[in-house]
């Protein structure tokens, strides 16, 4: 009988002595005095709460809740400064970039005059217009532009020194073929 | 999928979110509100704090991750809304937040929605000697009979440091009746 009962004991022994099943919270027992001693104390002390509500405060709290101006504001999307601006940078710089195009191609401060032409604009111009084919459009244009008072204006600026200096500034090739033809 | 996380779903989503929204309401506005009152003591104050506690619960509910549970993570709001709304009170009249505490309980006697008697006013009176945190864990500890667990969840500190701060709390709350009782 005693041997039979020391070798449940060892044997209960060797479970709980190698294999702990349970545990207990880290440092619970170094706060198992304040829980009991606050128990004591506790039972000395009145346990009701006495503050009182309204009545029908409960039942009419929903009401009173969503007729609650915030509340009927619901979700008002915050969004914080630095998101605005992180935004708003794309939109800033090609806002940039518009002005910066705008300013330069279409506000310019030179009046476009027919000596700021380039004859090569003025070709592509006549091409793309097909002036070529109608003989009255050009006549128009011609007569437009170049008025006999401004032909005569421009031959008397036109002195000797100028003609040689227009001469110079082409070169040789273009200068035949101007002779030639 | 537990209930409480169907009930999650249901206030995130913007079909369900009112309807969801309303029974959230009603499920929490007494334990919200005994919660808030035991701060703000009025019940006047109680029912601004509760009104705004649920209008940022709503606007915020979108954003909860689940990191806690529902439960805890009003009573949080709950705590920060009536904590701030007593701060704000106390820089209104310029006074020290301990002494705004004890003012709180003063009128208290001749408030008709306070019904305790000698020894419940006194009781109310040692609370709010009390430092905030430790009012904080007194009440859900002893009133509302929180676990440890949630009360951590909701203040966010450990539950041996709340097991302290508990006992401090009592038995300043014991010292006090005893001198002050008659």
């Amino acid at each position: 009988m005693n041997r039979d009962t020391k070798n449940n004991e060892d044997y209960l022994n060797n479970i709980s002595k190698y294999k702990k099943q349970f545990s207990v919270p880290e440092n619970y027992f170094n706060s198992v005095e304040d829980s009991v001693f606050s128990k004591v104390i506790e039972k000395q002390l009145p346990g009701e709460l006495t503050y009182n509500v309204p009545d029908d405060y409960f039942e009419n709290f929903e009401d009173t809740l969503f007729s609650n101006s915030e509340f009927a504001k619901k979700e008002v999307k915050v969004i914080s400064l630095k998101s605005r601006v992180i935004n708003s940078i794309p939109t800033a710089a090609a806002a940039c970039m518009l002005l910066f195009v705008g300013l330069n191609y279409f506000s310019t401060n030179e009046k476009t005059s027919f000596e700021t032409i380039t004859s090569e604009e003025l070709e592509l111009w006549f091409h793309d217009s097909n002036l070529e084919d109608n003989s009255r459009d050009l006549l128009e244009f011609v007569d437009a532009d170049f008025t006999k008072n401004t032909i005569i204006e421009d031959d008397t600026s036109i002195n000797d020194d100028d003609i040689l200096k227009y001469l110079n500034t082409l070169n040789n090739n273009t200068l035949l073929t101007e002779i030639e033809s | 999928m537990t209930d409480e996380i169907i009930f999650i779903e249901q206030l995130q989503n913007v079909r369900t979110k009112e309807q969801a929204f309303r029974k959230l309401v009603t499920i929490y506005k007494e334990r919200l509100y005994w919660h808030i009152r035991k701060i703000v003591i009025s019940h006047d104050d109680a029912d601004d704090v509760l009104q705004n506690t649920f209008i940022k619960i709503f606007r915020g509910i979108d954003k909860f991750k689940q990191e806690s549970q529902l439960f805890s993570w009003m009573y949080r709001i709950a705590t920060n809304e009536s904590i701030s709304f007593i701060n704000k009170r106390a820089r209104e009249n310029k006074v020290d937040i301990s002494d705004y505490h004890q003012q709180l309980t003063s009128d208290l006697s001749s408030d008709n929605m306070f019904s305790g008697n000698e020894i419940e006013l006194l009781l109310q009176k040692a609370i709010k000697t009390l430092p905030t945190k430790q009012q904080l864990v007194f009440n859900m500890k002893y009133f509302d009979n929180l676990k440890y667990t949630q009360i951590s969840e909701i203040l966010g500190t450990s539950e041996g440091a709340l097991k302290a701060s508990y006992f401090h709390a009592v038995r300043k709350v014991e010292e006090f009746v005893k001198n002050n009782a008659q």
